[in-house]
This record gives C-alpha cells, structure tokens and sequence, in this order.
C-alpha cells in the first residue's frame, strides 16, 4: 500500500521537476516546483519524518516558493526566448547524465553504518519526535545550530544591503559604468 | 513510536528518486538562461540531498540527526535564495538584464 | 702595543666614515672634513711610531723583532685558516712610518689644495679609506689581508684618480678605469700565485708559510718559479712595470696630492713591499727576471720622460723609472736597499709632486712646462723645495737619493757576472736620463725668463699650509740619507740592519762561484755616479737655460727620435690595437650572446608561462554558465573516481 503511494508521489515530483527545468515560462516553472516540494513532503511523511515534512511545507513550499513567485511578479519576466545554442546546452546534458550513471552505478554498494541509538520495540529509536529532535539539535549538533544561526543573521543583513535602495547618483554611475563596460562586447 | 514509519519502501528506491532529482537539477543549472529557473533547479538539487539524508537516516532507525542535518540544509537554502534574489533585483534595478550572459562583470 | 696595532687602519676607517657623513650634510660642514680626516692619519702615525719604537727596543740583532696583533678569526674554511692579524716587524713598521708619516704631510696639503672645491669632503673620504687599505697592506700578516689592502688602494686609486668625473668629458673617469683594469690583470697573476702557494704551504700566513721548514725544502721548480712569476705580475701592476704601467701617466688626471700619496711615495711601491716580504718564496731565477723587469723598465721609462711636457707627466714617468730602481734592487737581493729607496723615493717624489701641484695652483691650472719659465721669483719657497727633490731625484750627492740609488747600484753590480754589469750599466744610463730630464724640467719652470705674460697669469706663492709641508719633506729628501749610508762612510747602515732581518738572503746577481766585487772599490763607484749624477744636472741646465727652443726645433721637423720618445714609444697605441681591439670585438660578441642565447632562453621560458597563463584567463569568460559547467564537470569527475574506487 505504502509502496503504491510512494510511486505516485514520486512520480507527480518527478514529473513536475522535468516541468521545472524544460518550461518556458518561469511562473509556472515556479508553480511546478511548489507541486515538487509538496511530493517531497509527502514522501517525508511516509518516510517517518513528520516534522520534516511540515517544515519543508511551512518553509519551502510556504515561504521560498511565494518569495520567488514574488520576485518574478514584480519583475515581470517574460517566457524566455529562446537563445543561442551555447556549449552549456550540449555539454550540460552529459553532465547530468553522468552524474545521474554515477549515482546509480553506487546504489549497490549502499550501506549504512548503525547508530548506537537506544531501541525499542518495533527497531525504531526510543527517542523519536519532539525529544530525539530535540537532543540532536541542542546537543549533538549545538554548533551547527549556532553557526547556521548566525549564517541567517548574515544572510538577512547582506540582503538589506544589497537590495537597499542606492541613492540616484550612485545608480547612475553603477549603470554608466556596467553599460560602458558592455560596449564593445556582442551579446 | 512512529506509526507512519513506513518500511515497506525499498530504501533502494529513494535513493533513485533522489539521484534522479538531483540529475535534473543539474541539467537545469547547466542549460536554462534564465537565472531564477536556475535558481529553482539549485533548490531541486538541495532537496534531493535532503531526500538522501532522510533515507539514511531511517535504515539508521530513525536517527534525529538526519533531520537536523535536513534542518540546516534548508536554512541554507532559504538563505541562499534570499541572497541570490537580491542579487537578482539590483541587476535588475541596474538595468542590466536577468539573462545569464547579462553579468559579466567577472570576465577575466 | 700589540692590542693597539689596529688603530692603524681604524683610525683612518673612521675619519672617512666621518668625512663620507659631512659630506652628505654638505655646505660649511665639509670644511671640517680635512682636519679630521688629517687627525686620523695623525693618531695612525703616532701608533705607528710607537709599535716601531718598541721592536727597537726589543734588541738588536739580525733577528726578527715584531708585534703581532690578532684580533679575530676572518676565515674559518677547513684547513684554510686566516685570522685577522697586523704584524709590525722592521719591515712593516719602517713602511708604516712612511705610509702614516707622508701620509700625514700630503693630508695637511690637501687642506689648502682642496679648499675651494666643493667635494673635498669626498677627497678626504678616500683619502683616507686609502690609508686604511694601504695599512692593512702592510701590516696584514697573510696574503689574504695584504691581497685586502691591495684591492683596497686599488680600488681608492680609481675613485681618486676619477675623483674629477665630471671635467674634460670625463676623462679622469676613463684614466681611473684604465688603471683599475691595467691592476686587475696583475692581480689575476697575484691570484694564481697566492693559490699556489696556498697548494704547496696550506697557508696563506707569511709566519707560518716562511717557518714550514719541509714545504720550503720541496718549493722548486717550475711551481715555485711560476708562482713567484704571477706574484711578481701583481706586482708590476700595481707597482707601474713592464708590461703594465700604461696606467701611471694617465692617471695624474687625478688632483695632485693624489698623484704624491698614492702613485709617487705610497701605493706604488705595494709591489715593492710585496716582493721584500715575499721574498722568501723567490727563487733565483724569479729574482733574476725581477731585477732585469725592473732595470729595463727604469732605462725605458726615462727615455719617455725626457720630451713630457705636462709637469706631472714628467713625474709620472719618473717615477716609473724610480720603481724600476727598487725592483731591479730586489733582483740583486739587495731588498734593504730596495725599501730605503722606497723611503727615500717618498721623500723626494712626494715634494716633486707635491711642489708640481704648488706650482700648478699658483699658475692657475696651467700645467705645461713650455709655458712657464722664471718662476723662482714669484713662488719662493716652492722653487726651493722642489730644487731639493729635484737635487734628490737626480742623485747629487750626499742628497738622500744619492745614498739609495748608490746602493742600489752597488748591490747590482756586486755580484760581478754578466748580468749584473749589464744591469749595472742600464741603471747607469737611466740614473743619467733622471737627472738631465729632472734638470729639464727644473730649468724650463723655474729658471730663465717668463715665457707667458706676467700680467695676465698672475702667478702667486701658495699658503703656508701647502708649503709646509713640502719644506719638511725637503729637508728629509737632503738628510734622509742618514738611514742608510754606505759601508764607505760608516759600519753601521741602520736600514741595512732593520730590513734584512726580516728578508731572504740571496746571492747576489750571477749566482755563486763568482768573486764579488772588491767591497773597496764601492766608493769609486759612488764617486762615478755621483760625478755622472752632477753632470746630468749640468747638462738638463746648459741645454735648457734659454728655454724650449731646441727642443720645439726638433718637434717641428719631426725628429724621429723625438716623436718616438714623445710618443711614448707608442706602447698604449700596440696594446690598443693587439690587445684593447680584439677583446672590444670578443665583448661584443659574448655580448650578443648573452642578450640574445641566454637572455632569449630566460625569455622564452617567461613567456610561455604567460601565455600559458593568458590561456588560462581566456577560460574566465565571465559568464556563469561556462563556471557552472566547469564546476559540474568538476563534481562529475570527482564522483565518478569515487564511484570507480568502489567497483
């Protein structure tokens, strides 16, 4: 039963992420995407991370995804042209498909080393939910809270700077400078 | 106790779905022009990393610190997009445009 | 005393440091340079008189008295050991009065020679460096520390003689890069030399060397021939000899105190000194191309000096001809008699000099004898000092040069074979030469009538500090002979005792089984050259008195003899077109070499490690994509040699 939702929702992220990387026209790239996230939710669930998948809701679908969408409203962007064919075009595929021979080709050797985690009954850790999270994040990995803390406090201030509004001079000479520098060069 | 904790999914399984994402983010980094498509393969990727973290962390009886270490990542996820759109919208207020060939600034 | 050694050449080392500093302060500052440096000298002198008082009171004897300083271990090289030592044994100490003493004289000189020039500090800088190099010359007790001084007065003697760079489009420049490079090659002879002493003594220190009883016993043949031979080429670099003292007469480019101190009583006679304490590595045969070098060179260089017309050039080859003198002295053995003519020849070299520049300076910078004449009247006290050198050079009897140059001749012709008449009549013929040149010369500048407008030249006496000190030295030219009288006069030749402690003792020219000289006849001899001597003087005066007219007579029909002779016998024009022309051809070539082989290899190995770098910044085209798929592919390859390793 589980395994027949799990194909569904893997297949609705799947398919939704090929909508992503080969549509046209951002706004609904982004919509797909958001429809990718909340598989992913869903498969967390399955999995066994209930908190996982509410804050993968809560922050991706809830909070980056309507900040993109934003980002795209207000800049008005348009279903893009298409462009030149560049070498990205014909050497990115390979990549990717590399990448992808590579990881599958490390699937059988998969294997995952025991925690000594205190059990119970039905082979699942004792502490799990609220607790085990908990002890994990305040405990084990106390730095890393930290760290990413102040990295969200650096986020949040190089944004204010770079999104603050410059005064007009400055803008102006930002632009001269870019365009004048964009001269001589073929698009 | 975790009732939801599925086991009848194949981990093998997962991790094919999370390669599989993880592929097509790249693809979509590597080709697409428009930056914010670029900037939504980039999450793809983040959260097919997210997805082999937690299926390592349930063959490891549910360790929490597989869902920390998801935690973070989409703190960082969250921060990078705010950054990168930032970034977006001065080049954008600069009149330089959102295309990739656009900010060159960095040539040399 | 022996701790006190080193104020020798500290003392002077620090008044140049002084002088250099007041010198850049400039303006009045470098007014008090002269007296300071002059003080050094001073203090290096009164030094110099006490060491050489206390080995005198060490005995008497015909053994070595010496105080031996060593303060510090320069070199430390597995078994080549060399302490920075300073030994005052007779020889040493009797050149450094001489070095100090006239030193101390030509400094007090150059006070008044130098006032009006704005670099006299610099002057009296090198000055003074060169006493330091010259005392460490000869009181250095290896080669190492002599070689030291000797690049060192070398090196003073170009920047003194160039010291006027900037005048006569530079000139004074070349003449010093002549004479370095004219030392250069004799010290490559020195060089070889000392490594080969090195290669049979193991040492470079002269006590240790002279004492390794074994090693002197093996020091023969061809080795020690051919190692006294490159010493000796040092030495007539340095010293003004055939083949190289093509570099003397340019260098009175220089100003004149320079021309007294350093190539008349001081520098010039290294070569000497040299060959005296050295003297125990000489083999006969060695000796014996030493003397015939040197009394050729006497004949050959006062046959230049006959026609000079320049004042200092005259000089310049006299005193050439003089150091032919002292070498030709050594290659009879007779070293003692060679180093009281270096005392001597200071003497009465350093006031011709000295009196030159007075005369000179009260001329206004006029230097050619043809255009002077009467001087006597206007310049007193420099005409009689400098009839006292002049009476000195020449050999007039009972003057100190008389005394030396006797016995120089003496000595060579002692030994009674072959060789040493024909030496003895070379230096006869040269003696003869000096005179009448030196009487030339006296005649056409002091004596007769004016032959340039009183009115317009103004010639005037110079002030009492130059005069000074020619009127001591002239009083020493008259009496200096008193260090070495002849046995004829007396048993007791003082230098005779002091320096052939410390020197070899040789056969005197020809070699043995040849009956000397009867040591009777030595005052006939005297007599003779004295004679000889006063009929030059006779001759330079009868010939010249009248003036230069004769000798413009001969000049103008171009007189074979007298262009050959004025010419210089042309050795600077054979040695620039043998040697100068083809090794300028040889620069240029290695120079081509050099700028297009080497340089062009290092180039080429520079540029393609920028082009392989502009290669590089090509692939920074700026452009996110092509940085993403780098950085991808990168990832890619990464996980495929992982992926791999697992397989």
């Amino acid at each position: 039963m589980e395994l027949v939702v799990f194909v569904i929702l893997a297949i609705g992220a799947v398919g939704a992420a090929i909508n992503v990387v080969l549509g046209k026209s951002p706004t609904v790239a982004g919509v797909n995407l958001v429809t990718t996230f909340l598989c992913l939710a869903g498969i967390y669930l399955l999995i066994g991370f209930p908190f996982l998948a509410a804050l993968q809701v809560m922050i991706y679908a809830g909070a980056i995804m309507v900040l993109i969408l934003f980002v795209i409203m207000l800049l008005d962007l348009r279903r893009e042209e298409p462009g030149l064919q560049t070498i990205s075009s014909l050497i990115g595929p390979v990549i990717a498909a590399c990448i992808a021979a590579f990881l599958a080709l490390a699937l059988p050797d998969y294997k995952v080393s025991q925690a000594n985690l205190p059990l119970v009954g039905n082979g699942q850790s004792a502490s799990v939910g609220g607790e085990g999270l908990a002890e994990s994040l305040f405990g084990t990995n106390l730095i890393l809270f930290e760290v990413s803390s102040v990295l969200l406090l650096v986020g949040i201030i190089g944004v204010v700077v770079l999104a603050s509004r410059q005064r007009k001079s400055q803008t102006e000479r930002l632009q001269a400078h870019l365009l004048a520098s964009e001269g001589g060069e073929t698009r | 106790m975790n009732l939801l904790a599925s086991t009848h999914v194949p981990t093998e399984w997962i991790l094919i779905l999370a390669a599989l994402l993880f592929s097509l983010g790249t693809l979509g980094f590597l080709i697409r022009r428009n930056l914010i498509i670029v900037f939504m393969s980039i999450e793809l990727m983040l959260n097919a990393t997210n997805l082999t973290f937690l299926a390592a962390a349930r063959d490891r009886h549910l360790d929490p610190d597989g869902q920390v270490y998801a935690i973070i990542v989409i703190t960082l996820a969250a921060v990078e997009v705010a950054v990168g759109l930032a970034l977006l919208i001065s080049l954008f207020r600069l009149k330089v445009g959102i295309d990739v060939d656009d900010a060159k600034e960095l040539k040399g | 005393m022996s701790e006190y050694l080193f104020l020798i050449p500290i003392l002077p080392l620090v008044g140049a440091i002084i002088s250099g500093v007041l010198h850049g302060m400039g303006g009045r500052n470098r007014n008090l340079a002269g007296p300071i440096a002059t003080l050094a000298v001073f203090g290096s002198f009164v030094v110099a008189v006490l060491a050489f008082l206390e080995i005198q009171g060490q005995g008497h004897g015909e053994t070595v008295h010496a105080l031996h300083g060593e303060y510090f271990t320069w070199i430390s090289i597995g078994s080549l050991q060399i302490p920075f030592a300073l030994t005052v044994d007779q020889l040493s100490g009797f050149m450094a009065l001489i070095v100090t003493g006239v030193g101390l004289l030509i400094h007090i000189y150059s006070i008044g020679y130098m006032s009006h020039d704005e670099g006299k500090a610099r002057f009296f800088a090198y000055l003074n460096l060169f006493i330091f190099a010259m005392s460490l010359l000869i009181l250095g007790s290896s080669f190492v520390l002599l070689f030291v001084g000797w690049e060192g007065v070398g090196a003073m003697s170009y920047l003194l003689i160039g010291f006027w760079y900037d005048k006569d489009d530079g000139w004074p420049a070349v003449a010093g890069q002549k004479a370095f490079i004219a030392n250069r090659i004799g010290d490559l002879g020195f060089l070889i030399g000392m490594f080969l002493v090195f290669s049979h003594f193991g040492s470079l220190e002269f006590a240790s060397i002279q004492s390794n009883q074994a090693a002197m016993g093996t020091w023969t043949g061809g080795l020690a021939l051919g190692a006294a031979l490159l010493l000796f080429l040092g030495a007539t670099g340095k010293s003004a000899q055939i083949p190289l003292f093509v570099w003397l007469p340019d260098a009175m480019a220089g100003p004149t105190p320079v021309s007294a101190l350093i190539h008349a009583a001081t520098m010039v006679t290294a070569g000497v000194y040299m060959v005296a304490r050295a003297s125990f590595l000489f083999p006969p045969e060695a000796l014996m191309v030493v003397g015939i070098v040197g009394g050729v060179t006497a004949l050959f260089a006062g046959t230049m000096a006959i026609f000079q017309r320049e004042l200092k050039k005259v000089l310049a080859y006299s005193t050439v001809s003089q150091l032919g003198y002292m070498f030709l002295a050594c290659g009879a053995g007779a070293f003692s008699a060679a180093i009281f003519h270096v005392g001597t020849h200071a003497f009465f070299k350093a006031l011709l000099f000295l009196g030159a520049g007075s005369v000179i300076h009260g001329m206004h910078d006029e230097a050619d004898c043809f255009k002077m004449g009467g001087l006597r009247k206007y310049m007193p006290v420099t005409f009689l000092t400098f009839l006292a050198g002049c009476l000195a050079l020449a050999g007039f009897p009972f003057t100190s040069g008389f005394f030396s140059k006797d016995e120089i001749l003496w000595k060579t012709v002692e030994g009674n074979s072959g060789m040493a008449w024909t030496l003895w009549i070379i230096g006869i013929a040269a003696a003869l030469l000096t005179a009448i040149y030196t009487f030339r010369l006296f005649t056409l500048v002091f004596l007769g009538k004016e032959r340039f407008d009183p009115e317009e030249v103004k010639p005037h006496e110079s002030s009492w500090i130059m005069t000074g000190p020619l009127v001591v030295l002239a009083v020493l030219a008259l009496i200096g002979g008193v260090m070495g009288l002849p046995a004829w006069i007396t048993d007791h030749n003082w230098i005779h005792h002091q320096i052939s402690a410390v020197t070899t003792h040789v056969e005197p020219l020809g070699g043995r089984g040849i009956e000397p000289v009867d040591s009777h006849l030595e005052i006939w001899f005297a007599l003779f050259s004295g004679l000889l001597a006063v009929f030059g003087i006779f001759v330079g005066w009868v010939l010249y008195r009248k003036g230069p007219a004769r000798e413009e007579a001969l000049a103008e029909r171009k007189n074979p003899i007298w262009v050959l002779l004025y010419g210089k016998w042309f050795v600077d024009e054979i040695y620039e077109f043998f040697i100068l022309k083809p090794m300028a051809l040889l620069s240029k070539a290695f120079a081509w070499f050099d700028v297009h082989v080497v340089d062009g290899l290092v180039n080429a190995i520079a540029k393609s490690f920028q082009d392989l770098c502009s290669l590089n910044s090509r692939l920074q085209d700026g452009r996110m994509q092509t940085y993403a798929l780098w950085m991808a592919g990168g990832a890619a390859l990464a996980l495929g040699y992982l992926i791999i390793q697992l397989l």
